[in-house]
């Protein structure tokens, strides 16, 4: 029997991947790909907390996670476009030596 | 029975990809599991009656926003492998705050309600359920929504102009 408790511990289980990838990654892009499954689990959250209240409010909420997920990768990935057109690097470790 | 086993596996599948999106030496192959990862995520809001949802997850995240990454991941034309080379006692702190972290919001989220009882009502996440909730009780929030995506927009077109 599967319970929405269920769907809460496997959203915990995303989250902490995602924090760690966010953590531990060196790379602009991958580490707005390990904030994509930080998105990820909050909406399995909410989507399970919908099935828990028994209304569709969670899900509501989850669509404008959505939109709102969509619209910062847009913006963060221009900033990265960005970055890489002046540093031609877009590691966070290194430090941008380009003039010397 | 079908549905615990289709749980288990959509389960395990996201959580393999997403342990390859956030441990892969290459950016497309992150940028791939991501793609399975959203996948996967869309099968578990099937399996829980979340219709509507299901679909737009897979059109936004899979259709749109992982196309974005590797269209720019093709642009700078990132093909180098990311070097681990991370000192041990970082690797060692992230590891730590990445388990850490769920173990303290589950003991907040397990002890406030009891989820141990199934749903009390069969929810129907239709588009058309759905859409009565945003255009009514959530009208003001989904009119501030398409601001944000205008103002993300004119932001990202600004931001990626050419100087001339």
């Amino acid at each position: 029997m599967i319970t929405p408790a269920h769907y809460l511990v496997l959203s915990l289980i995303l989250f902490g991947i995602g924090t760690f990838g966010v953590l531990v990654r060196r790379n602009v892009i991958l580490i707005l790909l390990s904030l994509e499954i930080l998105f990820n689990s909050a909406n399995l959250a909410f989507v399970a907390f919908s099935k828990v209240h028994g209304n569709l409010d969670g899900q509501v909420v989850a669509l404008f996670v959505m939109a709102v997920a969509a619209s910062e990768v847009t913006v963060a990935l221009a900033i990265t476009v960005l970055l890489f057109r002046t540093w031609k690097s877009i590691r966070t470790d290194q430090p941008p030596m380009l003039k010397g | 029975m079908l549905e615990t086993l289709l749980f288990y596996f959509f389960a395990l599948v996201t959580v393999a990809a997403a342990i390859a999106v956030v441990s892969s030496r290459s950016p497309i192959y992150s940028t791939l599991s991501l793609l399975v990862t959203m996948f996967a995520v869309a099968v578990l809001f099937l399996l829980m009656q979340a219709t509507f949802l299901a679909v737009i997850h897979i059109v936004v995240y899979a259709g749109a926003i992982v196309v974005l990454f590797l269209f720019v991941i093709m642009l700078l034309g990132l093909k180098e492998r990311e070097q681990v080379n991370l000192k041990p006692l970082y690797l060692l702190t992230a590891l730590l705050s990445a388990v850490s972290l769920p173990i303290i919001f589950g003991k907040a989220i397990f002890s406030a309600l009891s989820y141990a009882s199934p749903a009390p009502s069969a929810i129907e996440g239709s588009a058309k359920a759905v859409g009565r909730l945003v255009f009514g009780s959530y009208l003001l929030p989904f009119e501030l929504l398409s601001l944000l995506i205008l103002v993300a927009v004119i932001g990202a077109v600004y931001l990626g102009r050419r100087e001339s």
